[in-house]
């Protein structure tokens, strides 16, 4: 599942992704995105808040980078959120820290 | 009715019923065949060909062979190919069999036009879409063997210096490893990782081995190679992904990949990771070392400038690298990715299917010799490699118990007591390095590794920590002394020393193996 809301205080577009980011739901997951994109307006900042996943792919990895692309023509920077120890590696290696900003937040058992 | 011009047979020993169904049938526009037994049907059938046909309609009760007899034929041959069975009025228990064999539907007799119209008209249609299904399946399969095939590229010369394990998710994948010679002595090892692991993925790995041998053939360097791809990938590939779908979010491919240039001539060795995980580097002691510079994968950067690093190939034994599908493995398992490499390139395919089941992505391992000539007492695996932030002394149980699954998957019970030794070796060492040199703090972070020697039928454990980084003499001198009063207790199973250099602890275990690991 996916959802999106507006801050206002911080003027971030927060958008909540319920579990693993993977090739069987990224093309749902971006229409989805795209339209909100599309829709709202007056964000400063794209937060995606993976905390619940647990499994990030390749092609996860490549929407993100993609969001990241079509956000930096508009000036937006992208944020992402993650507390699984193992997508954090992930990101580490395939050093997406160049094209976003990577918020690790270690989840308390 | 959709299937007009569709092939069927109709058999039945009763001329009355034979003759009313295919006048039936052949007014819908169909070409019916006719057979009075099975004998005769498949006389036909196999005379034109099974692919012909795209439904058999057979009465069930017949002299010599029944209908059913005839399904099981019609099975074996096409299982693609519907058959719809005729039976009497009340023959429940004929319908069951019939479904059970196979068949796709049952008419009952009396058989009313309507209800025989639509049986076939469904029947043609599944047919139809079994049969296109099949040839799906079947072209996939034989791109998955030509991938194969180009996979398998290796300078025959260094064959023997290279190991590798490859599982792809489905029949064909993006991951990939070719060895090219470049000149006399000197090779590259050039492994990558595709997004995705489908039909697309294999295309986009099978487009770049393609350009890299050609390129590489005419001098190209691998910069350059991969700046190209960098290029192709970035502006053709995205640009067209979304071209038709506007509404759809560009989804773009990506190639990780690790290219290691070894010159045994010059005794040097050039690396480029560009996304793999960090490559590691077993020396001829059987220490460990990271490889940890690198590039983000094609198809992200535009106009990324590649530049290999020069490493010192002297004191190196083995180059050893995988995919990420073997840390999302691992993980899976919860096993240490060392071991799950230790057992995947040592084991059988039969034992690996196992543990694959729960795989998610393709699997590359590759470990390649850097020295042509290796003692057997410099032939290292490692078994484990963690790297551990100082506040998770708290949860060193949870390693624990990981470390022990990763080493009864290589050594199943053959370590007997020894394990415990190792285990409660292990945990001591990391525990005083969490707690003392890294004062439990997590941006402080110590490593364990585990290497095996089979000509030495040992284990060795080494911990390292941030003392190392000390250049304070007396500091670095003071920590090293209460290290060695604390690993006392320690000396008791192992053979356990500081290594000053280093500050870390080393501890070797002699293993009394009931068989020796192939």
């Amino acid at each position: 599942m996916i959802q999106s809301k507006i801050i206002p205080e911080s003027q971030h577009l927060c958008i909540t992704i319920d579990g693993d980011l993977l090739s069987t739901n990224v093309k749902t997951y971006g229409t989805y995105i795209k339209r909100t994109l599309d829709e709202e307006i007056g964000y400063k900042a794209v937060a995606v808040d993976l905390n619940s996943a647990e499994i990030l792919d390749s092609v996860g990895l490549n929407m993100l980078v993609s969001l990241a692309k079509i956000l930096a023509e508009k000036s937006v920077i992208l944020k992402i959120f993650v507390s699984s120890p193992s997508i954090l590696k992930v990101m580490r290696f395939s050093r997406i820290d160049k094209v976003a900003e990577i918020v690790y937040a270690e989840r308390v058992s | 009715m959709k299937a007009n011009k569709a092939r069927i047979i109709v058999v039945d020993d009763d001329f009355a019923g034979l003759e009313f169904m295919s006048i039936s049938l052949e007014m819908l526009g169909l070409d019916v065949s006719k057979a009075c037994s099975v004998k005769e049907a498949k006389k036909i059938i196999e005379k034109s060909g099974i692919h012909t046909f795209e439904c058999v309609l057979t009465d069930f009760r017949m002299p010599e062979e029944s209908g059913l007899d005839l399904l099981e034929w019609v099975q074996l041959t096409d299982p693609a190919l519907s058959t719809i069975i005729i039976t009497a009025e009340g023959e429940k228990d004929l319908v069951q069999r019939s479904l059970r064999g196979g068949a796709l539907d049952f008419l009952e007799k009396p058989i009313n036009r309507k209800a025989l119209q639509e049986a076939i008209s469904n029947a043609i249609e599944t047919t139809r879409k079994k049969r296109a299904t099949a040839n799906i399946t079947q072209g996939v399969k034989e791109a998955g063997q030509y991938d194969q095939i180009f996979k398998a590229i290796r300078a025959r010369e260094v064959e023997h210096l290279l190991k590798y394990f490859f599982h792809p998710l489905s029949d064909v994948g993006g991951d990939f490893i070719n060895v090219l010679k470049i000149a006399e002595k000197k090779f590259l090892i050039l492994a990558g990782d595709v997004s995705g692991h489908d039909i697309r993925a294999a295309f986009v790995s099978a487009y770049f081995q393609g350009l890299a041998r050609g390129l590489l053939k005419k001098s190209a360097s691998i910069e350059e190679i991969v700046s190209y791809f960098n290029t192709i990938l970035n502006r053709e590939w995205a640009n067209s992904a979304d071209q038709d779908l506007p509404s759809t979010f560009p989804l773009s491919a990506s190639l990780c990949i690790l290219a290691s240039t070894v010159d045994f001539e010059a005794n040097t060795l050039q690396i480029l990771n560009c996304g793999f995980p960090e490559p590691f580097f077993i020396d001829k002691n059987g220490l460990i070392q990271p490889f940890k510079v690198g590039y983000p994968p094609l198809g992200w950067i535009e106009g990324e400038s590649y530049k290999e690093a020069s490493v010192d190939i002297h004191p190196l034994a083995y180059l050893l690298a995988a995919t990420d599908g073997l840390i999302e493995l691992a993980n899976n398992l919860q096993l240490n990715f060392m071991s799950l490499s230790y057992y995947l390139l040592n084991h059988s395919s039969e034992k690996a299917n196992s543990i694959l089941k729960v795989s998610t992505d393709d699997v590359l391992i590759f470990k390649f010799q850097l020295a042509p000539e290796l003692t057997k007492t410099e032939r290292y695996f490692p078994l484990v490699y963690e790297v551990i932030p100082g506040n998770e002394f708290q949860i060193i149980d949870f390693y624990q118990e990981k470390w022990e699954k990763s080493l009864k998957l290589i050594f199943e019970d053959r370590l007997g007591a020894k394990l415990d030794d190792i285990l409660h070796g292990a945990r001591e060492a990391a525990l005083l390095s969490l707690t003392l040199s890294c004062e439990k703090l997590q941006t402080k972070l110590c490593s364990l590794q585990m290497v095996y020697c089979e000509a030495l039928n040992n284990i060795t454990v080494y911990v390292r920590d941030p003392d190392a980084q000390i250049t304070d003499q007396a500091k670095r001198a003071e920590r090293i002394e209460a290290k060695r009063k604390a690993i006392a207790s320690l000396m008791e199973f192992s053979t356990c020393s500081i290594e000053e250099a280093y500050a870390s602890i080393k501890m070797e275990f002699q293993l009394d193996l009931l068989h020796q690991n192939t």
